[in-house]
């Protein structure tokens, strides 16, 4: 090799070297998760979540804000059983109510809302009721606006909801209970079609239209038409479908299930905060939410009187969860000196050769020394020069 | 990220700086005191000849030739980068006249290597150098532009005899300097034969074709070299 090669080569080594070692030393941005919690009487502080968030994005941190912090908690633990079937069949009534009295434009912006809620959770987990009921309001909708093909196809749709049910007499007049018995006869000769289902992970609970069906992977006998399809699991968010069946058709859905926040929910965790003794309780519950959220540490604020109470879940090295309650105006600075380790407590119990800062140092001496050598070496042999032609002596010294 | 960009930028330019390098400097020495073989000399040739590798020549030519024999000098200083500093090199350095291929003064010296900071070399006369004859041509030219004269010819008034003929092709960029400065093989220092008080013609050969004739004289001998006007 040419000698000037060697020396820029020994020159690159020694400066990646030097580089890296800098590098090291470089403290990692955290990535971290803002949860705004309310205290009794007053409401979850979530504009100061926001600018807290924003500021800490702003000194380098990756930051999950505080609505989409509390969305994903949240996701998989909503209910979708009778609490939230009732609560949607009564807006359904409602709704028709709307009708009668002409308002249908109210009434249509109802039965959206709740098509859009069925549609999200997969039909839910209460009995094809409420499914029957939407699509009894979507006929009664479609009639008023004088579309008959569009009102048939939602008694076909409620018909293959419902094809057990019976309409209550109360909220039902007897020409619909006739005219969904009728259709439901003429349907009942109809062959069904087979859906295979199969989730990841396996053994989830499969409802279709509301009913819970069968354990998956598994196979299921269903009336022609649209349904919906919802899998539940413990600790997983549910995944919902729907699928279209022909007469005799064989088909067949595959569903993933995201693993779900199983830890302390919000509002647990806020009442534990309002009891003083159960502060560092309430500190610790919110470690799972950290895991769940996959994020370095969650970073909650509650309001304490006319101050702000941060906590750290799990605290940076060397600091307590609880942290200090400052004026909103310091939340930022606060929370980021917080966040700051104060003790090497990762290395703490390793031998000296357990620790990978011992070897990082030990492995760059060696390389500064290997590559010290190579620039010796080849600036001591030969090297190039400058020669200059001149009449003009040098100054004397 | 900043710190880091810090970081990455102090390893490129700790990896990307110089290495360490060797100059060594040649000092050219006119010729001993009492020589005047330098007047005349419109400009030098310099070649720096490293042992085993391609020679690297650069012409050093002033504005004006050495009238003085104090002023024998290059006009400026000329450097070689890259050398291996252990190889040797020869330099050679002649000094010639306005006609660019007739030398005056030359020198070479061979440097063993770069280590040395600085090495000498002695400019010698070249034995065989003709009488100087020294005169201002641009005033001669009228309204002609020295751009573009291609050839200049001196002859006696009256004679057949050619006594000196410069092309600007042959000559180079020795072809400017002014004043003219030549040595001419029919110039005696003694004054025998072409002498002060001889009328001489030069003739201005032009790009366009055209020629310029003027008569100049000799008018005086300075001791190193003759004036003519």
């Amino acid at each position: 090799m040419h000698p000037d090669k060697l020396v820029r080569v020994g020159r690159a080594a020694f400066a990646i070297v030097a580089g890296l070692l800098l590098q090291s030393t470089v403290a990692r941005a955290d990535r971290l998760a803002i949860v705004p919690l309310a205290s009794p009487g007053r409401d979850a502080p979530l504009a100061a979540a926001d600018q807290l968030a924003a500021d800490l994005i702003g000194r380098g941190h990756r930051v999950i804000s505080g609505p989409d912090a509390m969305a994903r908690i949240v996701t998989g633990n909503e209910g979708a059983g009778g609490d939230w079937a009732a609560e949607l069949i009564a807006t359904t009534r409602a709704a028709r109510a709307a009708l009668t009295r002409l308002d249908r434009a109210l009434a249509s912006s109802m039965a959206h809302r709740i098509g859009a809620e069925l549609w999200r959770l997969g039909g839910g987990a209460a009995g094809p009721e409420v499914l029957v009921e939407w699509c009894l309001l979507e006929r009664q909708l479609s009639l008023t606006a004088s579309d008959a093909a569009r009102a048939r196809a939602w008694l076909d749709l409620a018909v293959t909801f419902g094809s057990s049910l019976e309409l209550d007499p109360l909220s039902h007049p007897e020409d619909e209970r006739d005219l969904f018995a009728r259709r439901r006869a003429a349907r009942s000769g109809e062959t069904p079609g087979t859906l295979s289902v199969e989730t990841t992970p396996a053994a989830a609970e499969v409802w279709v239209d509301g009913v819970r069906r069968c354990a998956s992977p598994c196979s299921i006998k269903l009336a022609p038409g649209r349904h919906l399809l919802r899998a539940s699991s413990p600790a997983h968010a549910p995944a919902a479908a729907q699928v279209d069946l022909a007469a005799g058709d064989i088909g067949s859905r595959r569903l993933g299930l995201t693993a779900a926040y199983s830890g302390a929910s919000v509002h647990a965790i806020e009442a534990m905060m309002a009891d003083p003794s159960r502060r560092a309780e309430g500190a610790s519950a919110l470690e799972p939410m950290a895991r769940f959220l996959d994020v370095d540490h969650v970073v909650a604020i509650v309001p304490e009187g006319d101050k702000t109470r941060l906590l750290f879940a799990p605290p940076a090295a060397g600091r307590r969860p609880l942290g200090p309650a400052v004026p909103e105006s310091a939340l930022s600075a606060t929370a980021a000196e917080q966040l700051r380790p104060i003790a090497p407590t990762w290395e703490e119990g390793k031998p000296w050769y357990g620790k990978p800062t011992t070897w990082l140092v030990g492995g760059g001496i060696v390389a500064g020394i290997v590559a010290g050598i190579l620039i010796y070496q080849a600036s001591g042999s030969t090297s190039t020069g400058r020669l200059t032609v001149t009449s003009d002596r040098p100054p004397l010294p | 990220m900043k710190t880091i960009l810090a970081c990455l930028g102090a390893s490129v330019l700790i990896a990307c700086g110089d290495p360490s390098s060797t100059d060594a400097t040649l000092i050219v020495d006119a010729p001993p005191s009492g020589d005047t073989s330098c007047v005349g000399v419109a400009g030098f040739d310099v070649t720096i000849a490293p042992v085993g590798k391609a020679e690297q020549t650069a012409q050093l030519i002033g504005p004006a030739p050495i009238l003085d024999p104090k002023d024998c000098k290059l006009p400026r200083s000329f450097g070689i980068a890259d050398l291996d500093i252990d190889v040797p090199v020869d330099v050679t350095i002649t000094g010639y006249d306005g006609s660019g291929t007739a030398a005056r003064v030359n020198g070479n010296q061979r440097i063993q290597n770069l280590r040395e900071s600085s090495a000498h070399l002695a400019l010698s006369p070249i034995s065989s150098r003709n009488t100087l004859l020294v005169f201002d041509r641009k005033p001669l030219l009228g309204a002609a532009r020295w751009a573009d004269v291609t050839s200049m010819l001196i002859r006696k008034q009256m004679g057949s005899e050619d006594l000196l003929t410069v092309d600007r092709s042959s000559a180079g960029d020795y072809f400017d300097p002014e004043p003219g400065a030549y040595g001419i093989p029919a110039l005696k220092p003694d004054g025998t034969g072409i002498g002060i008080g001889t009328v001489l013609v030069v003739t201005f050969i032009l790009e366009q074709g055209g020629k310029v004739d003027a008569r100049i004289t000799i008018m005086q001998w300075t001791g190193t070299h003759y004036l003519a006007n």
